[in-house]
């Protein structure tokens, strides 16, 4: 288990030096910089210049490429353009409401898109259609459009939730949780039908499988070998699922915070896409990269825990 | 349902081919729904960007704001209403609806083409290509959309075809993956590997086999990709991020109407309803494409408890007897009859032999015995006793008390029948502690002593391991003690050693006979082989096609077969059937290897399995050598490397005098008209979407000689010379039975009147008599053409009957050849020894004597059981 997870590791960084290598020579390519956005549109050439000097923009580009990578390593991303600020901190300290966001948001659509996905798959019939229906309508929802029905029904009409903010965990954990109801809500709903579909799919598969006929033919009870046998064994791809939705969410989360007004790491990637502030964008990727990352080996952990094959092999 | 299960009734359950298929998607109310909507936005959304329909009066200004009349309801004159200056909702929908179609289209197709292309590349050739294909995909899909899309807009702009643009690209890795993996199953399919081998080029097949078989995934992931593009571009237009205002755009409308909600609430509706309408739209185009080419039936409401079963008590019940069924009859959920009115009766210690080919309702009428019928079928008349008590199909709560402590199961498969992530240990100690209420510490010993009495070696070890971890022997063994663990009266056992070795088979049969006789347990047996039949039943019932035509004591039905279907069985085994008359010597040699050694696995740490390890043999024109070992003998591989499917590590291989140990791609394309193959499988070495016809001219149209009316006049000769109507030729394999389908694989191999054919366990997965029937096809063709065969096989009585030479492999070394004759009244060679004594003959006395001398061998080799 060890191995797998150094192995995967080995295998991700590289991967999060690529995705920063080909991000920054994109960024190359804009034309113009940020001068504008700081200096104002009356700025004259000698003032844009000594700006862009003063940012090391006039060096040569393997230069700031080189400068930029080692700069990588020790976790260094530069800073804003516009507030001279460092990116690490700044992304730092957005870092935990997104991620809480993300995470939250994925558990609670993976419980219910299991279970919807389970039932369906077993009691088959008019269920099986009317489940596998709502849950393909929730796929299609705009989750900003979602969000904004949301926050005038259960906020702005009946008062149970707030509509915006965020508050720390540490600080209030009850209001925490109140202010993350409508977000994660938001989020999950298009999930749940990917993690539903994917679900009844393998569940169907398993439950034609010759094993579950020897475990009823040796008198299991139905429940045990729906859920602790069939399950089980139909879970390996769902996991999986959840993995590759991750990443979804992550986008997701970058609109969801700007309808819910949640200082996470989404805003900051609007915000400096619009000013083309361009290390915190740069730095955003980076770290949205490591967090995915992050998120595969763990999946890939869970994964192996289920599947004994994976394990041993 | 497993196909073999209900081989009679494929046809019934799946969808035939493509033509209705077509016709159920249009006929599906969705599916069409959500063409015509998409259609319809497209048509309006050209002709509002191309005709000056705002000139025309057609449609109202969508930029004209009008501050007298803000956020109205719909009215005639603005049919869905105005938004907060006055502006037409629907004008504006219509002009939005333009741009965000062409935008996703533009997404769509860039996705699609580049990762459908790169996709079949890596999943079809693998190697490097597949490493930086996968590589990159990996990349792809680390980064979010919407992040990548706001990079475009920092770096690009606003423009809206550039950001989709740049999306297509990234969302190409999720179709990438998927066709790869598609792909990659498919390009180990046999009718791929067929085609290689019948000359064709990669590119051809990529084309005609690879690329429609992955259609179907495609077409799915892209309205997959459909509908996220449309959800990311709204998204971005809605962050304010898309074009700017005042230009219409899905997006940043429902912004602004979230923006002015608690004033005009309705304006959420129409900004909403377009985008969820079109997103529903795609996926519901994707699902019904995905059930209109899927060949698994819906999952129907689980019936508990069907028709009414009307008891007829046609016999009284038979004193003693453990399991009593009467007139069973089952049809299928559509009514047709596949269980004709079956009587028998099954007394304790004894064993009962239900044989049948498929199609006879063997296996149905045993899992009825269970209360396990399969969906889809069901019990329709007749009655089913066990220890007197009649027990009827919708008592669910009696079954389930009765499975596992009165009546037990083992099924065909070993390893296929455990589940895979239990250990064990998991697997006994369940229904041990459910049937027997011991504690957990109870249920462990007791486990470890159930192992124990199915000769299982090590039981302590084995108990941790998973079903994976276990050979096909041990696996069944386990099987059967979970069985075992509720002292059952009655044992079903499906085909419990049609998977296994021989020499296993021979060591399972003998497990359950000494575990009859401590248990006193009556065994219903389904089998379809009269060896096995012959070595351990008592009693014996026939079935043919639902019915039962034969019924009664083993030894009466060996020496005094009744019907005439028991006589046609009996002849068609393979000691019975004729000598084959040889007209003309052999000519000469024809094929030639010398030391061959084939290992598989990679890297310089994994220690590499040794398939082969120095064989030689040699086969002369007009000859057929037969190759006969068990499971990991080397045998298929021999077949492969002869064919170019594997590489040899050393050794020759030589066709006519040509070395051919490393033929290149050109040289194996110019030996296809010589050197051919008939594959195991007949179900997948026919490729599905093609019909008979273009599956026959393939191989003639790859090396050009036949052309035209002079193809298809080949392709009714080869048809001919299997013995198939020549209507066959418009229809497509799932149309056809096993043996027809090996016989169209046959043809196919004859096409381009090869000098030797390798038949790779051609007969393994026929009937006994479609067998019998092959055989005469092969014989005769040899006759009239002279070709040899290589006839690869694990039936040592097949291969015996049908070679004038026999080589015997074990662990991937010769230990034996011989003609026919010879290996089997002389053998020398202990191995072959050991699998002629292993194999049972049909006849029940000369068996019982085979089994004794078997059974002081096994005594005198290892003191005991030895798998």
């Amino acid at each position: 288990m060890i191995r797998l997870v150094i192995r995967r590791l080995l295998l991700g960084i590289p991967l999060v030096l690529i995705v920063a290598t080909v991000a920054f020579f994109l960024v190359q390519l804009t034309p113009g910089s940020p001068a504008a956005a700081v200096l104002g549109t009356q700025a004259t050439p000698e003032a844009v210049a000594r700006f862009e000097a003063s940012l090391g923009l006039d060096r040569p580009i393997l230069e700031q490429y080189a400068e930029y990578m080692g700069q990588l390593l020790t976790l260094n991303l530069g800073e804003s353009w516009l507030t001279r600020e460092s990116v690490s901190s700044l992304l730092a300290s957005r870092l935990p409401v997104t991620v809480s966001l993300a995470t939250l948001a994925t558990i609670v659509a993976m419980v219910i898109g299991i279970l919807i996905g389970t039932v369906a798959a077993v009691r088959g019939g008019v269920l099986d259609r009317i489940l596998t229906a709502v849950s393909g309508f929730g796929l299609a929802l705009p989750n900003f459009w979602l969000a904004s029905i949301l926050v005038l029904v259960f906020s702005l009409e009946l008062g149970w939730f707030p509509a915006t903010g965020y508050v720390d965990f540490a600080r209030n954990p009850a209001a925490w949780a109140l202010h993350l109801v409508l977000p994660v809500t938001t989020l999950a709903v298009a999930m749940v039908a990917s993690f539903a579909r994917q679900t009844r799919t393998g569940m169907l598969e398993q439950l034609s499988s010759d094993y579950v006929r020897t475990l009823v033919g040796a008198g299991t009870s139905r429940t045990s070998v729906i859920w602790r046998h069939t399950l089980r064994n139909a879970a390996g791809p769902v996991v999986n699922t959840a993995g590759l939705l991750f990443v979804g969410v992550l986008g997701g989360a970058v609109i969801i915070e700007q309808v819910f007004a949640l200082p996470g790491i989404g805003r900051v990637i609007v915000q400096s896409a619009s000013t083309r502030d361009l290390p915190v964008l740069l730095g955003a990727v980076v770290v949205s990269a490591i967090v995915v990352l992050a998120v595969n080996i763990l999946v890939d952990v869970i994964v192996a825990l289920l599947n004994p094959r994976a394990r041993t092999s | 349902m497993s196909a073999q299960l209900l081989d009679g009734l494929s046809v019934d359950l799946t969808p035939a081919h493509r033509r209705s298929a077509w016709r159920e998607f249009v006929r599906s109310p969705f599916a069409m729904t959500a063409v015509a909507w998409i259609l319809l936005i497209i048509l309006l959304g050209a002709a509002a960007a191309f005709l000056p329909l705002v000139e025309w009066g057609w449609l109202p200004n969508p930029l004209a704001q009008d501050l007298l009349d803000v956020g109205a309801l719909p009215s005639a004159t603005h049919w869905l209403g105005t938004d907060m200056l006055g502006r037409d909702v629907l004008s504006r929908l219509i002009f939005g609806g333009g741009s965000a179609i062409a935008g996703v289209l533009l997404c769509v197709a860039i996705a699609t083409i580049l990762g459908t292309v790169l996709g079949l590349l890596a999943g079809y050739f693998g190697g490097v290509v597949d490493a930086v294909g996968s590589a990159v995909a990996e990349v792809l899909q680390t980064l979010p959309g919407i992040i990548v899309m706001l990079l475009a807009v920092a770096i690009f702009g606003t423009d809206l075809y550039v950001g989709m643009a740049a999306l297509g690209i990234l969302l190409s890795a999720g179709v990438f993956r998927i066709v790869r993996s598609s792909a990659a199953i498919v390009a180990r399919e046999l009718y791929v590997a067929a085609a290689t081998v019948s000359g064709l080029r990669s590119l051809a097949i990529l084309t005609r086999h690879v690329l429609p078989n992955v259609l179907r995934p495609t077409i799915v992931q892209a309205s997959l990709t459909a509908t996220l593009a449309l959800l990311l571009q709204a998204g971005l237009s809605f962050l304010g991020q898309g074009p700017p205002p005042p230009s219409p755009q899905w997006g940043s409308m429902v912004r602004e109407a979230s923006e002015a909600i608690y004033r005009f609430p309705w304006l959420m509706v129409p900004t909403g309803a377009a985008i969820i309408l079109t997103a529903l739209a795609f996926n519901a185009l994707g699902d019904a494409l995905v059930d209109t080419t899927s060949i698994r039936p819906r999952p129907r409401r689980r019936r508990v408890g069907a028709r009414v079963i009307t008891p007829v008590c046609v016999e009284p019940a038979a004193a003693g007897a453990a399991l009593q069924v009467d007139g069973l009859r089952i049809a299928s959920d559509a009514g047709k009859e596949l269980v004709r009115g079956v009587s028998f009766a099954l007394h304790p210690g004894r064993t009962l032999g239900l044989v049948g080919e498929s199609g006879s309702g063997k296996t149905l009428t045993a899992l009825a015995a269970l209360g396990l019928l399969p969906d889809g079928v069901q019990v329709t008349g007749g009655t089913i006793r066990i220890d007197g008590r009649q027990v009827r199909t919708d008592d669910t709560a009696i079954w389930q008390d009765l499975r596992g402590t009165t009546v037990a199961y083992v099924s065909q498969e070993p390893m296929v029948g455990l589940d895979p992530s239990s250990t064990v240990g998991v697997l006994l100690t369940e229904p041990l502690r459910r049937h027997r209420s011991l504690s957990r510490k109870q249920a462990r010993a007791e486990a470890l002593r159930l192992l124990e009495k199915v000769g299982i070696a090590d039981p302590p070890s084995v108990v941790r391991r998973y079903p994976f971890q276990l050979s096909g022997g041990m696996a069944q063994r386990v099987a059967i003690a979970i069985a075992l663990a509720g002292h059952p009266r009655v044992l079903v056992a499906d085909e419990p050693t049609t998977a296994l070795d021989v020499t296993v088979q021979a060591e399972i049969l003998e497990l359950l006979r000494s575990l009859q006789r401590e248990y006193e347990m009556a065994i219903l047996m389904v089998t379809h082989n009269f060896g096995v039949v012959a070595d351990i039943c008592d009693d014996v019932v026939v079935m043919q096609a639902g019915e039962l035509v034969e019924r009664g004591d083993v030894r009466d039905l060996f020496a005094r077969p009744q019907h005439s279907y028991t006589r046609s069985l009996l002849a068609a085994v393979p000691d019975a059937w004729p000598e084959q008359v040889r007209e003309q010597p052999c000519g000469a040699e024809l094929l030639r290897i010398d030391d061959l050694h084939v290992s598989f696995g990679q890297g310089l740490r994994r220690p590499r399995f040794v398939a082969l390890d120095g064989v030689s043999l040699d086969v002369r024109a007009g000859e057929t050598v037969g190759l006969v070992g068990e499971s990991g003998s080397g045998k298929t591989t021999i077949g492969r490397a002869v064919l170019g499917l594997v590489p040899a590590a050393r050794g020759t291989i030589t066709f006519d005098g040509e070395d051919i140990t490393h033929a290149t791609p050109r040289m194996r394309r110019q030996l296809s008209t010589e050197l051919q193959v008939v594959f195991q499988d007949p179900y997948s070495s026919l490729d599905p979407r093609l019909t008979v016809g273009q599956i026959l001219e393939e191989p003639l149209r790859a090396h050009g000689i036949y052309r035209g009316e002079r193809a298809r006049q080949r392709v009714r000769e080869l048809l001919d010379e299997v013995r198939l109507p020549s209507d066959a030729i418009n229809r497509r394999p799932v149309e056809f039975s096993g043996g027809q389908r090996q016989r169209i694989a046959i043809a196919r191999a004859l096409a381009m009147s090869p000098r030797l054919i390798v038949c790779d366990e051609a007969l393994s997965a026929l009937d006994l008599s479609t067998q019998a029937r092959v055989v005469e096809i092969l014989r005769e063709i040899q006759r009239e053409t002279g070709v040899a065969y290589l006839f690869i096989g694990h039936d040592l009585s097949v291969v015996r009957n049908l070679s004038d030479r026999v080589v015997v492999l074990y662990r991937g070394k010769v230990m034996e050849t011989g003609d026919p004759e010879t290996i089997g009244r002389n053998p020398q060679h202990p191995y072959t020894q050991r699998l002629l004594q292993a194999a049972p003959v049909p006849d029940p006395h000369e068996q019982a004597l085979r089994r004794e001398i078997w059974l002081s061998q096994r005594m005198m080799d290892h003191g005991g059981p030895s798998i």
